[in-house]
């Protein structure tokens, strides 16, 4: 499930040198495209789909596309971050939408 | 009619230093023509009145007034405005009607007088000619759709 | 959590809150829950006998945090200062103005919302940190920066204040522009008489430091503690280019007072400055009457021209608020001159305000022509003097004078000093370049904790105003020189190990506070912090809290806060009200008896910039049906930005919402200024019914 910037809500993490995306992704593929100012993955095909970049945005610019073996073009797949929990937003490509929320252990 | 039309929010910056009529060129001449008078009518509503007038068609365009408005009131282009406006709704001007004729006769829209050849004489210019008779073939062939 | 010991306190108000909210019960409820220890109910807790109730529990129980139930947290605070017990370890829940009071209607909802705002303060004050305030060690040093009328005057009035002083100026001579000047008004009085007294008083001062030709090169650390670089340059010889030294002072506080600078009218062609050479400005008519004895009586005819570049959207678009009394103090000294001399003054308007109306007056009376009519231009006639023509505005015709001398009212500008220490030292000015903070309630400030201004660096102003200007800004700058500062432990703490090093705390911070450590993790100046919270609302990993309120403390709410409080068909609104404006006009509402439905529950945050989208998101997620960020109008926050940011942020949420099919008008932002109660009970109001249109969210289910 390779990742989509949307550009109109990238903001590059303000021109920063490394945006969150990049600082967070495991596999070192997000990165600023210093021409354009905005954030792209570098090699889609070695995406791993963990969505790391997608959670953290805080302009919430990064969406999944989902391969059509797991959801075709009307799935989608969207978390939403509260501050220890992750509400999961799933449509399927019926358009049917579900929603999970789940508590994160990531305190400190 | 709306102010809005003509001159966006311009006009009601207008905060009567008056500058544009100390600066005009016609009212040194004809006292009568004051241009901060018209937009003061104007921002008031008086649009009927002012279109009916003459008054509006004195304006000779110099730009001085738009120049030195401290306000940045485009002045020059709402007289003008008003023109297109009296144009629209057929408003019979005497001035306008004279101005016409004139043209058509002479080709200037004022006759030429012996202050223009005073003037002229003193900048070393040669005078006028008040030659008309080129004047009317201009004009014919133009009506003829050349 | 087994050795919290929480005491909750209901008071009844003298029985006025009882009458809605059935205190009894949530007594009952309250006394099983965790970590509390005792509750107990009084009729007058702000009362002697009730604080000393409170502070014998505290005491015998050994109570370590303690829960008011009782009037707003904004009334009472002197009665509940001192319980014997750290001041951050007792949180005050609004029973009376936001729930009683205004929900006096309906007093079965008035206690299922008191039920519930209980069970939120709970959460809260088990999470309380008994914070210490921070005493920081400052120098009694000031720094007045400019030795103009303005900076002389702050030097003095610091100086008599205690502190010792370093006045540093840019030019080998102390006086600015004043010294210029030939006559003061209203009294037409010599400046140098004023100015000698000032300087003999610097000079006997011995804790007044006067450097001349010197500059600051650069400012860096903490309000109390600044370290400074003067360069002072020695008036060079010709074969060595210029000598400097520099030396670097500590200084608690900086007084700005760079002064101002003449607008040149050159650009305005029309008037033939720097042409025509009867044609001057306000500025150098003061320095002809000053250096030419004959001056004033030689002038025969004399026009003014007022607002010559000012109030011009091509030039200056403001008003220099002293050049109609400076033209009119002119005027006068030329007809005191020689009372035949004929002065005209050509306005737009005359300002005057205040007493300055009678010397307008006698300006009139003593045969000064005012005409209403500002001349387009002036030309030289054939005898050399200046014509100037112009359309009468109240004789309703042309005037013509041909005139000895023309004198342009030209406005002040922000000087070059100004622009220098601006960049040098980071200062925030406004368009027209003039150091600019929030002019109505702080006009002494500068955006910089630490750094305020005095005289005409900060606006046009006369000498008087520019001298009081001087003793307000002295006035704040005394809390920095006291040998210490005590600094409230409110401030935000960032929390490095979650801290992604995003900069957008540093970026975000209208003080300027953040600055980067070693290894580029962001850290607060606590002494420049005012503590609003942005940082906390932006930070996109919620790694930084307020010590008052946490990240922790706002999720745990949400955590207990039963979003069914009211029943299953009414809609919970989790609304977060910024403490000076919203939350003042939610008590309001209650105090004068405006209904309000009870389906709003509030939390008060510092600026309604401090609420963290991720709160926002977590609220929807566990099943709050809508939020309301409730904050000041754009132009009023504050903390200067912290609306813009608030709005932004939840226009963020609100697209997550509309991608996650879930309405995203379930969030909102309201401008509720504090004198508008009305507008704050109609906005809930409304807000509740269009979301009970809008039906439940759906995760509220879980």
């Amino acid at each position: 499930m390779p990742v989509y910037v949307v550009k109109d809500k990238c903001d590059g993490c303000k021109g920063k040198d490394e945006p969150l995306c990049e600082q967070i992704c495991i596999g070192d593929l997000m990165t600023l495209n210093s021409d354009t100012g905005k954030a792209y993955c570098r090699s889609l095909r070695d995406c791993w789909d963990c969505m790391s970049c997608t959670k953290i945005c805080p302009k919430g610019a990064i969406e999944q596309r989902i391969p059509y073996q797991l959801g075709y073009h009307g799935a989608k797949l969207i978390p939403m971050m509260g501050t220890d929990s992750i509400t999961w937003t799933c449509v399927d490509i019926d358009g049917k939408v579900e929603r999970f929320s789940f508590r994160t252990r990531n305190k400190h | 009619m709306d102010i809005e039309l003509i001159d966006g929010k311009g006009l009601k910056s207008c905060y009567h230093c008056g500058k544009c009529t100390s600066g005009c060129e016609v009212n040194r001449i004809d006292p009568s023509f004051q241009p901060h008078r018209l937009l003061q009518l104007m921002a008031r509503g008086a649009l009927d009145e002012l279109i009916d007038g003459d008054a509006i068609w004195k304006c000779t365009t110099c730009f001085t007034c738009t120049e030195r408005c401290p306000q940045g009131i485009a002045v020059t282009d709402i007289l003008w405005s008003l023109r297109a406006l009296a144009f629209r709704s057929c408003r019979n001007s005497g001035l306008l009607e004279a101005q016409k004729a004139a043209l058509f006769k002479t080709g200037r829209l004022y006759p030429v007088s012996v202050l223009d050849h005073k003037k002229r004489e003193k900048a070393g210019l040669p005078p006028l000619s008040e030659d008309s008779s080129l004047i009317s073939r201009i004009f014919d062939a133009a009506k003829a759709g050349g | 959590m087994s050795d919290i010991k929480i005491g909750v306190f209901l008071c009844t108000c003298e029985g006025e809150i009882e009458k809605t909210i059935a205190l009894d019960v949530l007594a009952q409820e309250a006394s099983g829950r965790a970590g509390v220890v005792s509750v107990r109910k009084d009729s007058s807790l702000c009362s002697e006998r009730g604080i000393s109730a409170i502070r014998e529990d505290i005491d015998k129980l050994g109570l370590d945090r303690v829960l008011i139930a009782a009037c707003s947290p904004a009334l009472k605070t002197r009665e509940f200062a001192d319980l014997g017990i750290n001041k951050y370890m007792v949180e005050r829940v609004n029973f009376r103005e936001q729930c009683s009071l205004c929900h006096a209607d309906n007093s079965e909802h008035a206690t299922k919302k008191a039920r519930a705002m209980l069970g939120m303060s709970l959460e809260k004050v088990r999470h309380s940190k008994a914070l210490e305030p921070v005493t920081v060690p400052a120098v009694k040093t000031a720094l007045v920066v400019g030795g103009g009328v303005a900076g002389i005057n702050a030097a003095l009035d610091l100086a008599a204040a205690g502190a010792e002083v370093f006045l540093i100026e840019k030019n080998p001579h102390l006086g600015g522009k004043v010294s210029e000047l030939h006559r003061y008004y209203p009294r037409l009085c010599p400046p140098s008489c004023g100015l000698e007294l000032m300087y003999s008083k610097l000079e006997s001062n011995p804790r007044i430091h006067v450097l001349t030709s010197s500059e600051v090169e650069s400012l860096s650390g903490s309000p109390g503690h600044f370290s400074v670089s003067i360069k002072t340059t020695s008036p060079g010889t010709i074969k060595s280019p210029e000598e400097y030294q520099v030396r670097t002072i500590i200084a608690g506080a900086v007084v700005v007072a760079t002064g101002w600078e003449p607008f040149d009218p050159r650009p305005l062609t029309e008037y033939g400055y720097g042409r025509l050479e009867k044609v001057i400005t306000n500025l150098d008519f003061e320095k002809s009457a000053r250096e030419q004895g004959q001056f004033l009586a030689q002038q025969k005819k004399t026009a003014f021209i007022q607002c010559v570049g000012s109030r011009d959207e091509r030039h200056l678009p403001y008003c220099s608020d002293v050049c109609c009394m400076v033209s009119i103090k002119q005027a006068l000294l030329l007809k005191q001159a020689n009372p035949d001399n004929e002065v005209i003054i050509y306005y737009n308007d005359i300002r005057t305000p205040g007493e300055y109306e009678s010397v307008y007056r006698q300006a009139r009376t003593s045969g000064i022509q005012f005409v209403k009519g500002i001349p387009s231009e002036l030309r030289q006639d054939e005898q050399g003097k200046i014509s100037v023509s112009v359309f009468d505005l109240m004789a309703g015709e042309r005037t013509e004078f041909a005139a000895d001398l023309v004198v342009l009212a030209t406005g002040m500008k922000a000087s070059r000093g100004t622009t220098a220490l601006k960049d040098a030292i980071g200062l925030a000015t406004n368009k027209e370049n003039f150091i600019e903070s929030h002019l109505q309630c702080h006009p002494q400030d500068s955006q910089r904790e630490g750094i305020f201004t005095a005289g005409c660096c900060r606006a046009p102003m006369d000498v008087s105003r520019s001298i009081e200007s001087a003793g307000a800004a002295t006035a704040k700058a005394l809390r920095y020189l006291q040998g210490e500062m005590a600094v409230s432990p409110d401030y935000p703490v960032v929390d490095i190990l979650k801290c992604d090093r995003c900069k957008r705390c540093v970026e975000e911070c209208p003080f300027k506070a953040y600055s980067y450590d070693d290894k580029g993790f962001p850290q607060v100046d606590i002494l420049k912090c005012r503590a609003c919270g942005i940082c906390m609302g932006g930070c996109p990993i919620g790694a930084i809290s307020l010590g008052e309120l946490s990240i922790e403390q706002l999720s745990g709410m949400l955590d207990v806060l039963d979003t069914s409080y009211l029943g299953e068909d009414e809609p919970v609104i989790l609304g977060f009200l910024c403490k000076n404006d919203a939350y003042r006009a939610a008590d309001d509402a209650g105090l004068k008896g405006i209904p309000c439905p009870a389906n709003l529950i509030s939390v008060m945050v510092p600026c309604s910039g401090a609420v963290n989208g991720m709160i926002i998101a977590e609220a929807i997620s566990k099943g709050v049906d809508g939020v309301l960020l409730a904050g000041c109008a754009d132009n009023q926050c504050h903390y200067l930005h912290g609306s813009a940011l608030a709005k932004t942020r939840l226009a963020d949420v609100s697209n997550k919402l509309k991608e996650m099919y879930l309405e995203p008008e379930r969030l909102r932002f309201a401008s509720i200024s504090r004198d508008d109660p009305e507008k704050f009970a109609a906005t809930v109001k409304e807000y509740a019914e269009e979301l009970k249109q809008l039906g439940k969210n759906p995760l509220r289910i879980q």
